[in-house]
């Protein structure tokens, strides 16, 4: 039976930690392109647009419908089949970006459904009252529906957000060395798996804590301030 | 509201600046090739290979990628002026698909050559290694004795290997007799597995068995159930790849006669598997 070898779980942490940039570039990277992509989806939900409100619901039920392995895998052999059919030869392209669009496009579905209920929420009453106020529809938004709806999404982005960070963990079947997939390597010398586990839990769970915190943090200052706060 | 907006902004240019460099860890460049005497630039070949293969393809202490495989493709880069050899590290199970849609050019993981490979891939013609595939159980198991005594039990195998293939003819031919479990990755700890009792067995080459089980937990029992030579692979009918398979079979010649593939043989791997006197 192998004995649990706590001096290699420090060594494998400290051996894991360049690692955390990559996840956190995939993180950054794709939590921006989903809210950018999440924003274009909801729009037709918001303002009914008829085509693009059939197009949006079937984006929504395919990427939050399909596990993320699946995904990953579809995107980065599938695309660059689908681009040989306009002439464009993505066979190089580092599987980094492709890994990156999978992550920003299912995150984007669940943000998009997030700022839709976030919009909803905020009572129509306010809306009308700033209409009566003289405000056109732009100032109506930026100043009334937007503070409110963000102040809704906050807690819920958050939560997007450290999901998204653990689901990074699939990266690694594409070759992408982030935490994970350099976790997978240093134990195969030694094997001590085990011990290489115990790291990677304790590393996702303090850059998980780290993030649940600041968002706390944003969260308390936009009570107080509002959009300023940001 | 002027600072979302270039936090928003610098957030994103940090993002794609770093997501530019920070694929380098990825692939290791081999050594960079010269313009040869005709002035041609060498052609790029990615490598395909994996990170969890002791003492054949894996990352050592420094993070560095090197062995058996490694190292003789580099050396094969250092004799051939025309090409330019560079690493890709992905999933094993993913090689053969990548190959495939050209996102390697070659796979260097001690791949068997076997029939059902040959049909959908090339193979170059000069093996790098000999491989004898055996059933490995617990060095305490008496009870399995060959392939037939695996019936009703567990075998672990990882999937598009050689070893799952020859699991699954057998399967084919005796009734879905043995329970084959697919694993994927090192991760899995194999040995561990099968000396703890969770799985019965799992196939192995004859020299592969002592690089993995440094600890002799495990044992191989039976006779051979495959003999068959290891080599690159490539893809089928497309000439560049005749070419480049048919260069690489010249500069491993070279490697033979000169005794360097004994001596990363014996440096690796442990003793020289590179003749065809098959240890027993």
């Amino acid at each position: 039976m192998m004995s649990f070898d706590i001096a290699a779980v420090l060594d494998y942490l400290i051996k894991l930690l360049p690692a955390i940039r990559i996840t956190l570039v995939i993180v950054a990277s794709s939590i921006l392109l989903g809210l950018i992509v999440g924003t274009l989806v909801a729009l037709p939900q918001l303002y009914n647009i008829p085509v693009l409100k059939r197009l949006s619901q079937l984006y929504l039920s395919f990427f939050r419908g399909t596990p993320i392995l699946i995904q990953l895998f579809l995107f980065y052999y599938g695309l660059p089949e689908l681009l040989k059919l306009v002439a464009v030869d993505a066979a190089r392209v580092p599987a980094l970006y492709f890994v990156i669009l999978t992550y920003a496009l299912h995150s984007g579905a669940f943000m998009a459904e997030m700022i839709r209920a976030a919009v909803a929420a905020v009572d129509r009453g306010q809306v009308e009252a700033a209409y009566a106020v003289g405000m056109s529809g732009l100032q109506v938004f930026w100043r009334i529906v937007l503070p409110q709806a963000i102040a809704t999404a906050l807690p819920v982005f958050a939560n997007l957000t450290i999901a998204n960070l653990k689901d990074t963990s699939l990266a690694f079947t594409l070759g992408v060395m982030e935490l994970t997939g350099k976790s997978q390597t240093l134990g195969v010398m030694s094997r001590q798996f085990l011990e290489t586990y115990a790291a990677l839990a304790i590393l996702y769970f303090i850059l998980s804590f780290v993030l649940e915190r600041l968002f706390h943090l944003l969260e308390r200052r936009m009570s107080r301030k509002g959009l300023a706060g940001i | 509201m002027k600072r979302w907006k270039t936090l928003t902004v610098v957030a994103a240019l940090a993002g794609v600046l770093a997501g530019c460099g920070a694929n380098e860890p990825a692939s290791t460049p081999g050594t960079s090739g010269t313009a040869d005497a005709a002035g041609k630039a060498p052609i790029k070949i990615i490598v395909g290979t994996g990170t969890q293969f002791p003492n054949v393809c894996f990352l050592d202490e420094n993070g560095k990628l090197t062995g058996y495989d490694v190292e003789l493709v580099r050396e094969i880069d250092k004799r051939l002026d025309d090409y330019e050899f560079e690493f890709q590290t992905l999933e094993f199970t993913n090689l053969l698909l990548s190959l495939e849609t050209k996102k390697i050019d070659m796979v260097a993981h001690q791949m068997e050559q076997n029939a059902e490979r040959q049909e959908k891939y090339l193979f170059n013609k000069v093996p790098y290694a000999h491989w004898k595939n055996k059933v490995a159980v617990a060095a305490t198991n008496n009870t399995v004795q060959s392939i037939d005594d695996l019936k009703g039990k567990k075998v672990l195998t990882t999937a598009t290997s050689a070893q799952a293939i020859i699991l699954e003819k057998y399967n084919a031919e005796h009734d879905n007799a043995i329970d084959i479990v697919y694993q994927n990755g090192a991760a899995n700890d194999t040995i561990q597995q099968v000396v703890s009792g969770r799985a019965e067995a799992f196939l192995s080459a004859d020299f592969t068995l002592p690089l993995i089980d440094t600890n002799n937990e495990l044992k191989l029992v039976g006779p051979a159930l495959s003999e068959s030579n290891t080599l690159f692979m490539f893809r089928q009918n497309d000439p560049e790849q005749q070419a480049l398979a048919d260069r690489i079979d010249e500069a491993l010649q070279e490697i033979k006669a000169d005794g360097t593939l004994k001596q990363l043989s014996e440096q690796w791997l442990g003793a020289d598997y590179t003749s065809s006197e098959l240890a027993s």
